[in-house]
């Protein structure tokens, strides 16, 4: 295949799911590491890994020049950038067809006019996809306050170079503006180097639907096809990032359904999109109109959950576009079936903020079972730093309808056992059998508005009382009387009673 | 033997002796049934129950019916463990970050909820807060810092 040997540019779970999904398809896979993760898993899976810098992603994972000195030293023939990271740079994806080598993504200037929130605005309106009343332009104070009184408050202060709701602020009123816009300011320039913001209207209850879409390159002299695969509802958000998300959304009809595959597909359009990409939009709930938010440029995090209600392999059909292939399938050839979900395990503290999380995985337990699919980074034994995102795993489920699925995902979590750290698995499970998930009330500020008091349910006797067992250690605990401290049964790790190995 | 534990902000006791688990007065029959480190089968009250557990340091995780604790040994009991608001004084970084903006100098008075400072870390701005009315005796850091997790940041004199 041309695309071999391919180099995956990116870490943890997303590494892993492409150098496997690269590896069906025969394909020779190079991993790229920085000094932190030299024992991760996704470089002992891949036929060859490079270290490419220390710890600090400025310097390694962001790191352009090095990433390319990998390809070449390796021979690498393309490059698959994951999501984050990278994947959304098209200076490095021009870098990399500028190196003779094929970028499995979109064209840069696709990457270029949609990452530019402001330029994608202009673009959208001109295709004729819905929009928010909003403000992109010359961002100057006294233009922003006027753009304010006009679009209407509540509104959102985004950074046009942004993404993934990296320092967006929601303004109440016309009070908060200034503070809101210098915050926003100074956290788009240390996020993006780019401190231009836009201004979008507020909806309080909105859900986010997002669609996907995918097109090929087409053959020599005609542009190619571009389908969409769907939606999925991503509306549980803690702090604009999501945590859980499924499809189909279960706020569509067919006729729904229809309209924003169609909008999707035109806003890809306008930018002459091919590979994966997904387009965003936020949808009010009461009045059924949708409105675009924005496009992202590459594959999505939660890309598993359209997979396991159509069949298709997202990653592969990826690869199969770059090597130069054509859909193997047209828009009406396209079905979903049954419902999918799935939860962002995190290492991160609920009850404190969500604040990410450090330690050891000394224990690491998955759930198995038809129809259950875990996509992780790490292993049992793995040091968690705090060095990039704290998502460690996604568990996703598949059933054959929404309660099956919410059922399913149920016993999936209560199987999920990641002992070192904190983690969301406990928060997950609440919010999973809560009734306004089964009523698919969440909207994308209820994370934020409802469970920001969130605390773990008080510890059952049971528990200390196995947590008295596991100190005192398994034959001390019918002892009649207290141990003697210089017996060597005294303490409770280090041998084992009543059997050999 | 007696065993204290911190969960969240509480302090439990339990004793365990002669297959007997007595946590806070209420009593618990209570076995290991069989099972290698970490994963085990365990009977607590009659039923039986699979049960996933690490430790390290004074730090006790479990994995039973379905939920995961995170445990901290206390020494001592209760009496022993204050576990309360040492260092009020003290403000340090609950992660490691970048310090992005600095709002008060030393001999400055601040009041409750006021935001003294503000790191970057992890794509989130988080605001440090004066926790009750004082005067700022020290700050430790300048914008542009990069702070560890319990980095000094800036010191309070004052009473509640």
């Amino acid at each position: 295949m041309p695309i071999s040997p391919l180099l995956i540019a990116n870490r943890g779970e997303i590494a892993v799911r492409i150098i496997r999904a690269a590896g069906e398809l025969g394909l020779r896979t190079v991993a790229v590491y920085s000094a932190a993760d030299a024992d991760a898993p996704h470089a002992a899976l891949a036929d060859e890994a490079v270290e490419i810098g220390p710890a600090e992603a400025a310097q390694s994972y962001l790191n352009s020049d090095s990433i390319l000195a990998a390809a070449k030293q390796t021979g690498a023939k393309a490059v698959h950038p994951g999501y984050g990271f990278l994947a959304e740079n098209p200076d490095f994806a021009q870098a990399v067809l500028d190196a003779g080598l094929i970028w499995v993504g979109p064209p840069p200037e696709a990457m270029r006019a949609m990452g530019d929130k402001a330029e994608a605005r202009a673009l959208m309106e001109a295709a004729g996809v819905p929009l928010l009343p909003g403000f992109q332009g010359a961002d100057t104070p006294a233009k922003l306050r006027q753009a304010a009184a006009e679009i209407g408050f509540p509104l959102l202060v985004k950074a046009a170079a942004g993404g993934g709701g990296v320092g967006m602020r929601v303004v109440k009123e016309a009070g908060e503006l200034d503070e809101a816009i210098q915050a926003a300011r100074r956290t788009a320039q240390a996020a993006f180097g780019d401190g231009r913001l836009l201004l979008e209207r507020y909806l309080p209850r909105a859900h986010h639907v997002e669609v996907q879409v995918l097109g090929d390159t087409g053959l020599a002299g005609k542009s190619g096809n571009l389908v969409h695969i769907f939606e999925r509802e991503c509306s549980t958000q803690r702090r604009h990032q999501k945590i859980i998300e499924e499809s189909p959304s279960p706020l569509l009809d067919e006729a729904l359904r229809a309209q924003m595959g169609a909008a999707a597909v035109a806003a890809a359009a306008a930018v002459g999109y091919s590979n994966a990409g997904t387009v965003e939009f936020l949808l009010d709930p009461k009045t059924r109109q949708f409105y675009f938010l924005e496009m992202n440029t590459r594959l999505q995090v939660e890309h598993p959950v359209t997979e396991l209600v159509t069949g298709l392999d997202l990653v592969q059909l990826q690869l199969q576009i770059a090597a130069g292939e054509q859909l193997p399938f047209s828009q009406d050839d396209l079905q979903q079936r049954g419902h999918a979900i799935e939860c962002r395990i995190y290492a991160e503290d609920p009850a404190t903020g969500f604040l990410p999380q450090a330690g050891t995985l000394h224990k690491l337990v998955w759930p198995e079972g038809e129809h259950v699919r875990v996509d992780s980074g790490v292993d049992e034994g793995q040091a968690i730093g705090s060095h990039y995102d704290p998502m460690l795993a996604k568990l996703i489920v598949w059933g054959a309808d929404r309660p099956a699925t919410i059922a399913r995902m149920q016993a999936a979590l209560a199987e999920t056992a990641l002992l070192g750290l904190t983690t969301n698995v406990d928060f997950l499970q609440d919010v999973i059998a809560g009734v306004d998930f089964a009523a698919s009330k969440i909207d994308t500020a209820y994370v934020d508005r409802e469970l920001a008091d969130w605390a773990p349910p008080p510890v059952p006797a049971e528990v200390l009382a196995a947590a008295a067992l596991v100190d005192q250690g398994p034959t001390l605990a019918t002892d009649e009387e207290a141990p003697d401290p210089y017996s060597p049964w005294a303490a409770p790790s280090g041998f084992r009673i009543g059997g050999s190995k | 033997m007696k065993h204290s534990y911190r969960i969240g902000g509480e302090i439990y006791e339990v004793e365990l002796l002669g297959g007997q688990v007595s946590v806070d007065g209420e009593g618990l029959p209570a076995e290991y049934l069989d099972g290698e480190s970490g994963d085990w089968r365990i009977e607590i009250g009659g039923v039986e129950h699979r049960l996933l557990w690490a430790k390290a340091g004074r730090k006790l995780w479990l994995h039973f019916d379905g939920r995961t604790h995170e445990l901290e040994k206390v020494a001592g009991g209760r009496g022993g463990a204050a576990g309360g608001r040492v260092g009020e004084s003290q403000l340090r970084a609950p992660m490691p970050g970048q310090v992005r903006a600095v709002n008060v100098k030393a001999g400055e008075a601040v009041e409750d909820g006021q935001e003294l400072l503000s790191l970057e870390a992890m794509k989130m701005e988080i605001r440090v807060q004066a926790p009750r009315a004082a005067t700022v005796a020290a700050v430790h850091v300048v914008v542009g810092d990069s702070v560890d997790k319990d980095q000094l940041l800036v010191e309070l004199d004052g009473e509640d």
